[in-house]
This record gives C-alpha cells, structure tokens and sequence, in this order.
C-alpha cells in the first residue's frame, strides 16, 4: 500500500534512474529541504530492495535495478544485509504467528477505519444469531406442542385398545359359553333331554341363565320381566334387533337411575332370521332386583356412534 | 573502482572560515553541527541515488566548495543553505560524469565465509535489539503475502501510531541493525 508522499512522488521511478532531468532536480531538492521526503525515500529503498529479493519486480524493473541501483557499493552492502535479515526472520518468527494472523486478519475486520461497514456486518451478525436461537426455540416449542396435542389422541387409542382387548376377552369367553350350550344340547339331543336355558357349561362351575330381550318403544312400562334362579353364576342376555349396517356395537347396562353397572364394546352381531342377534353375558350378581336398561350404540366403520335401541328389564329373584 | 574528484588547492580551509560557514548554516553552534551532518548525509543519498560510486567523496567535494563560497556569500544570502550546497552538488556531479570513469568490474558475489560471518554479526545485534524492537522487526517484515498489509496495520493500531510512523520505525531500526552488523564485521575483521 503507497504512501500520500509515495503516490505523490515518483520515488522508486527515481531509484532506479528513470526520471527525466528536470523531474529529477525537483525532487532531489525537496530531498535537501524536506524530512518526510528524505524518510520516505530510504523506506522506499528498502522496499526496492525487498522486492527485488521476492522476486516481484518487473523484467525492466530488475534490470534497472542490476545495472544502476547496485552501482554504488552501500547498495550492495544493503542487498547483502537484506537478504541475511530475510533469512533471519524465517527462522525466528514465531510458527503461532500463522494462526494469530489469521485470526487477527478475521477481526482486523472490527478495526477498520471506517466504522460503518464493521457496524453493518455486526448488525447483520446479530440479527442472524437473534432469528436463528428464535428459530430455535419455535422449533421446540412446536415440537411440544405437536406431542402435547397427540396424547389425548394417543391416549384416546390406548383406551379404545384397552378397551377392545377386554371385549375379545370377553367375547372368547361368549364363544367358549357358546360351544359349551351347543354341546350340550347336541348332547342332549343325542339323549332325548329337553334343552334348558339354565345349563352348565364345560369349565364353569355355575350356570348360564339366557334370556332373550327385544327394543322397547314404551319406556320402562314395557319392560319384560327376568326371574333369576337362585345359584346362576351368569346372565347371557340375547338382544334381537332390525339388520343395521354397523361394524360393531357397544352395549351398556344401567340401573334406572341412571347407574351403569355393565359395558362391552366392540360386538359383533349375528344374523338372524330377519333380525340381528346380540348376546351380552354379563355376571348375575350384578343383576340384583330392580329396572334396568340396556342401551345399544352402533358403531359406524368411521367410528361415528348411533343409538341402535333400548331394552329395559326387570330382575326379580326366585 | 572509484573515481576521485579532483582537487583544488588554490585555498585553504582555516580555521575562521569553518566557523564563519558554521555561522552561516546556524547561529547556534550545536544546530549549526547537526545541520552539517544532516546536509552531508542528504548530498550521500542524492549522489548515490544518482549512481556514483564514491558518494562520500563527491558530498565532501561540495561541502568544501560551499565553505569556500560562504566566505563571499554569507552575508547577502537569501534562502535556505541546503538549496545552495544542492545547487554546488550538482556541479560536481556533472564534472564527476564528464570525467571518462575506469571500467567497474562485475559484482563480486560474497563468499560463504563472510555471508555467515554477516549473518553471526546480525544475530548478535539481533539479540542486543531492546525486546519491543525486535519484536517490532520480526512482525513487521513477515512475507506473508497478502496479509502483509493488514499484519501492518495491526501493528500499527496496537503500537498506537500511524502506519507511515510505523513505516519510519522500522525503517530506522533496520538502519541501526545494518550499521551493527557493519561494526560487528570490522571488529571481527580487525580481531
């Protein structure tokens, strides 16, 4: 980078014996009177010197060099001076000296002159970093709120699965009782027995009592009457219904009051002659004397639940 | 080979006319001898810049003949002093052209010998360097290429000076190595 005085004067032109006479007389009367003109000059010397040690003067540059800067022998004590102290500074400069360069070549950006292109940068920097932790922070908080907003879904279907794992259960439990009443009427067919509505099925030790209910349009006036025997264990109440189109079906048994006692969901019903069937087996103890009422929801294929119809009954004890 | 000016031994130098030519540069003795000095080293550069082989000869060559002049001139003078001894220079440089020089030789390279022996010397005042100046010397003439400029500038703004004192600095300080090292080399020549 040139000096004021560099750019000024035509020094190194002068060094190497380029200038015209007159230019040449001009100068080197400021060299008498003027000091800052005399320091120049010797720097600049140097420099020539330097740059022809580098390498980096020009073809005519050199020769000028060679053939007239070196004339005198102080020149040449220069150049042999300048090429030891080269020497001397590759061997002795620090080997961090690379690393803090660079570095301090990074933040000699911060030391410029003029303060407004290093303000600029930092605005921009700090903008950046402000956006990028808000980003940040969104992105977290979205997350939180996607998972937060998922677990009632999720939970929702752990209940329904929960739910669905106590139905099979207990519809296996149905079509084990199921198989059990068929055997045994086989059975009984085979012997001539009358089948009866209260028999024993393999593995339970108590009996079945079924009873078979249908809709009731009128309320509680209309319902039909179930006489417990003494000693059933479980009540397999058969529903009979119209053929709707649902996948499933969920039944719930309440007291009048209002008090469910007894759910099941994910049923499945039977065809029927002209009619669908649906068998709930529910245990008999919960059935103590009173009004009750079964109500059917039909489960549609999208989930969507429907009244399917009510059956009201009313248990009374033999 | 160097080429003498020839000299003119019409006067003689005395004593008064020294003092009446140191009178003449300043009133004040002391100055008086610093600007001697500094006149004489300024006339080395212009006739070594003007690619003469003995500059030191040819500045005392001037140097006489002013003193010489002063005698005549020092009281109706108008100006600076160091202009006429510029003016006188150059006279003598163009009798030092007219004069048909002898042949200079090529270049000698240095031998080894004396290239180590130069490089001992520059250790040696290397170490002597007071630490900041030294330090100053190894930052300030790093290759590295295109972060020579802002190694500079750095330098500078931590030194708290301005890059062109900062340019001064060194420059002055790689002059005093120099003549050092020249030292060093007499004393080991001598020795």
């Amino acid at each position: 980078m040139k000096t004021d005085l560099e750019n000024e004067l035509p020094l190194k032109s002068y060094l190497l014996g380029e200038l015209r006479p007159e230019d040449q007389q001009r100068l080197e009367q400021r060299l008498m009177i003027d000091t800052a003109v005399f320091d120049e000059l010797q720097r600049v010397e140097e420099e020539l010197i330097d740059d022809y040690l580098k390498g980096a003067l020009s073809g005519r540059q050199k020769e000028s060099f060679e053939s007239f800067f070196l004339l005198p022998p102080e020149r040449r004590q220069k150049l042999t001076f300048a090429r030891e102290l080269r020497r001397y500074i590759a061997e002795h400069a620090p080997r961090k000296a690379r690393w803090s360069n660079w570095w301090e070549s990074w933040t000699s950006v911060w030391r410029v002159q003029n303060p407004i292109p290093a303000w600029s940068l930092a605005a921009a920097i700090l903008l950046i970093l402000v956006g990028g932790s808000w980003s940040v922070v969104r992105i977290f908080t979205l997350q939180k709120e996607i998972e937060q907003a998922r677990v009632p879904e999720l939970q929702k279907r752990l209940a329904e699965t929960q739910d669905r794992n106590v139905e099979l259960t207990a519809r296996l439990q149905h079509e084990q009782n199921q198989r059990g009443l068929l055997e045994q009427e086989v059975a009984n067919l085979r012997t001539g027995e009358k089948p009866s509505r209260l028999s024993l099925l393999p593995g339970q030790t108590q009996p079945v009592f079924a009873f078979f209910l249908t809709p009731s349009l009128r309320g509680l006036g209309s319902s039909q009457k179930l006489s417990i025997p003494s000693g059933t264990n479980l009540v397999q109440l058969e529903l009979n219904f119209a053929p709707e189109d649902y996948a499933r079906y969920r039944a719930t048994v309440q007291r009048v009051d209002g008090e469910e006692i007894w759910s099941q969901s994910w049923l499945k019903a039977e065809p029927a002659a002209r009619s669908q069937l649906l068998r709930l087996i529910l245990p008999a103890k919960l059935l103590t004397p009173g009004d009750y009422a079964v109500s059917l929801s039909g489960i549609s294929a999208s989930g969507e639940s429907e009244n399917a119809g009510k059956y009201y009954f009313r248990v009374v004890r033999k | 080979m160097s080429i003498r000016p020839s000299p003119k031994r019409e006067w003689e130098l005395t004593e008064g006319a020294f003092t009446k030519f140191l009178v003449w540069l300043n009133p004040d003795p002391d100055q008086a001898g610093e600007k001697y000095e500094d006149v004489r080293r300024r006339l080395i550069k212009i006739f070594t810049c003007r690619g003469c082989t003995c500059p030191e000869d040819l500045a005392d060559e001037t140097i006489n003949r002013v003193i010489r002049r002063v005698q005549e001139i020092a009281e109706t003078y108008v100006g600076d002093p160091a202009l006429y001894f510029y003016g006188v220079a150059h006279n003598v440089h163009l009798e030092y052209c007219r004069r048909k020089p002898d042949p200079q030789p090529p270049p000698v390279p240095d031998p080894p010998t004396q290239v180590e022996g130069e490089y001992a010397c520059l250790e040696e005042c290397m170490d002597r360097l007071p630490s900041q100046s030294r330090e100053l010397v190894l930052q300030y003439y790093q290759e590295e290429k295109h972060l020579k400029i802002d190694l500079r500038k750095q330098l500078a703004a931590r030194l708290g000076i301005p890059l062109n004192a900062l340019r001064i600095r060194a420059c002055r300080i790689r002059m005093n190595l120099h003549d050092c090292v020249l030292q060093c080399l007499q004393q080991k020549t001598a020795a």
